[in-house]
């Protein structure tokens, strides 16, 4: 068993912290998040099916405690007094500036950022990206889709 | 090439050995004690708020006290009375969709109601609960009792000065001028790539002075001493903090002040309700909101779903939220409405409204039904609500096959809408667009 941990720790943390960047936005809440993620497995009575399986598991469940932890500072409203709903707007980056690429995908909605993630970081194929965030393929297409376009709006380049 | 620079760029972020191998010794020690762990958890009871001790209310200055220990939420009475109307695909018949019929009114003509559905949260709209009863919101009306015909209503722009006139409003009412507070105006710039229009970008100024020609007002902002209010134009809503003193002898729900502070802004019979969902931690959260409580039935629900106020609290502070929905919205037609017999036998003809990325299947069970009206569409070009706002039959769909990732105990129900309204008299784009 400890070797099992140490595999799925060694496997998975940066992967998992990589993702956890496009939600938290600082290291430390998402180191926090990776090691609740972790913990998540003690209270999981079942075996994985696939390798496939465990890491599908792993990101559902790293994107939902990511997800929570933004419920939970939206909910409490625990916030700095400089809080403003986002208006609906893009950047302009301004000429002769370099944009930083993970920024702009930060900056997509949390489902297409997180396909974006899956599909241009890890290499997963579309039907596995639809059963990491439980979603249809069609849908996650839609999502790269729609984040392509936005993506090419704000770094202003064809991919 | 975007994939080339973006994996350069996350290549470089890694959480350290030392924080591995810190995480591995946690599981491990975990796993030896997760039998002593399990026992000292404990039983997942009702929530009671912990007190709190709330001042009164000194006539139109309206002083809240907040003390800094706790909050006290009394739920309305009627929530420990609801039971659950069940549903289930096998208490209905297809004959139910093929019976909608005109109510006999001339068809009138269709209208553009462009809604969709925010994708964020949990991916779709989705409430976690211990039971349903703690989604109850104490409607005007049950979805049963619809029938006849139902308002659909217009959304009217809010010009500057109607909201410079609000925000003194507002102010006052909390004794407080806005002549004295601190301004800052956002704009709303559009740019236009090739004279296509590209989006838009947010100046900031001191006075109220656009940017350039084309700009929009967002939002104007007032500090004063202990707080901030904002308010936002085009999405019909102002954002008050306010910050309190030291507690006064009185205890008060949070419900009860926040009815009352309502009266002071010109509410006639202002009516509380408040529900509670979970994260995916167990961890609850409580919604609060007040609504004016007058009108004929659509008005009621009407106000019930959107012209309301909403009240949160800062635990670890001495401040409390306000979101204010503004009724910038005139009445539009009489329109014929459904049943929501007729709305549940659209729903399993596959007729419906949902961002839930599964179909309904005749195993799911709708647990329950509300009758609400959704926002009109925001424009993200004009930052302005546009159209119209038409009632819905709200489904509640339990989550079947419940994944690992519902905390034990709880159960998440997920919401499928049909429109209230006739058919016959709606037409609807394929993108629907909805702010709640």
């Amino acid at each position: 068993m400890k070797d099992d941990f140490e595999r799925i720790v060694y496997e998975y943390s940066d992967n998992l912290f990589r993702l956890c960047m496009h939600y938290t936005k600082n290291t430390a809440d998402a180191e926090d998040t990776v090691q609740q993620t972790f913990l998540k497995l003690l209270e999981r009575n079942q075996p994985f099916e696939t390798p496939e399986h465990e890491k599908a598991w792993l990101i559902r469940v790293c994107i939902n405690l990511c997800k929570d932890h933004l419920k939970s500072s939206w909910s409490k409203k625990v916030v700095s007094e400089n809080f403003l709903p986002p208006p609906a707007h893009t950047e302009e980056i301004p000429d002769g500036t370099a944009p930083m690429i993970l920024d702009c995908v930060r900056r997509l909605p949390d489902n297409q950022k997180t396909a974006v993630y899956l599909f241009y970081y890890m290499d997963m194929p579309v039907s596995r990206i639809a059963r990491a965030m439980n979603a249809k393929q069609n849908t996650v297409l839609s999502w790269l889709r729609r984040a392509r376009k936005t993506l090419a709006k704000t770094i202003k380049e064809e991919f | 090439m975007f994939k080339d620079v973006y994996q350069k760029e996350l290549d470089s972020l890694h959480v350290s050995d030392s924080f591995k191998k810190s995480v591995i010794d946690q599981l491990q020690a975990a796993r030896t004690d997760s039998k002593q762990i399990r026992e000292k958890e404990p039983e997942y009871n009702r929530i009671y708020f912990p007190k709190i001790k709330w001042g009164k209310i000194l006539a139109l200055t309206a002083v809240f006290a907040l003390s800094a220990l706790a909050l006290s939420a009394i739920l309305p009475k009627e929530n420990a009375q609801i039971t659950p109307q069940l549903y289930n695909s096998s208490g209905y018949t297809k004959a139910d969709a093929r019976d909608i019929s005109p109510m006999g009114v001339k068809a009138i003509s269709a209208m553009m109601v462009p809604y969709t559905f925010s994708q964020e949260g949990m991916g779709f709209e989705g409430y976690i609960v211990k039971d349903i009863s703690e989604l109850y919101k104490n409607p005007p009306a049950d979805a049963q009792s619809i029938s006849g015909s139902l308002k659909v209503y217009e959304s009217i722009p809010m010009s500057d000065q109607q909201t410079f006139a609000l925000a003194e409003s507002l102010l006052r009412s909390i004794g407080k001028d806005a002549e004295s507070a601190e301004k800052e105006y956002t704009w709303q710039v559009p740019i236009y790539h090739e004279d296509i229009w590209a989006g838009n970008v947010s100046r900031k100024t001191a006075e109220y002075i656009p940017p350039q020609e084309d700009s929009f007002l967002y939002s104007a902002s007032y500090t004063f001493d202990g707080g901030r209010l904002e308010v936002y134009p085009g999405r019909a809503r102002a954002h008050l903090i306010v910050s309190v003193p030291e507690d006064l002898p009185d205890d008060r729900s949070l419900l009860d002040w926040a009815k009352e502070f309502c009266k002071e802004l010109g509410l006639e019979k202002p009516e509380g309700y408040s529900y509670t969902d979970y994260t995916f931690s167990g961890e609850p959260h409580t919604s609060r909101y007040v609504y004016d409580n007058t009108g004929d039935t659509s008005d009621r629900l009407f106000a019930h779903s959107l012209t309301n106020i909403s009240i949160y609290e800062y635990p670890e502070s001495d401040k409390v939220g306000i979101w204010i929905n503004l009724p910038a919205y005139k009445y539009g037609r009489q329109m014929p409405a459904i049943t929501v017999n007729q709305a549940l036998g659209l729903l399993y003809s596959g007729d419906y409204y949902t961002n839930r990325p599964k179909d309904i299947t005749d195993e799911s069970t709708v647990v329950v039904a509300e009758l609400v009206y959704l926002d009109a569409c925001y424009d993200v070009k004009t930052c302005q609500k546009s159209g119209y706002s038409i009632p819905f039959y709200k489904f509640y769909v339990q989550l079947e096959n419940q994944d690992d990732l519902t905390p034990e105990g709880f159960v998440t129900y997920c919401t499928y809408y049909v429109p209230a309204i006739h058919p016959d008299n709606l037409q609807i784009s394929d993108e629907l667009s909805v702010y709640n």
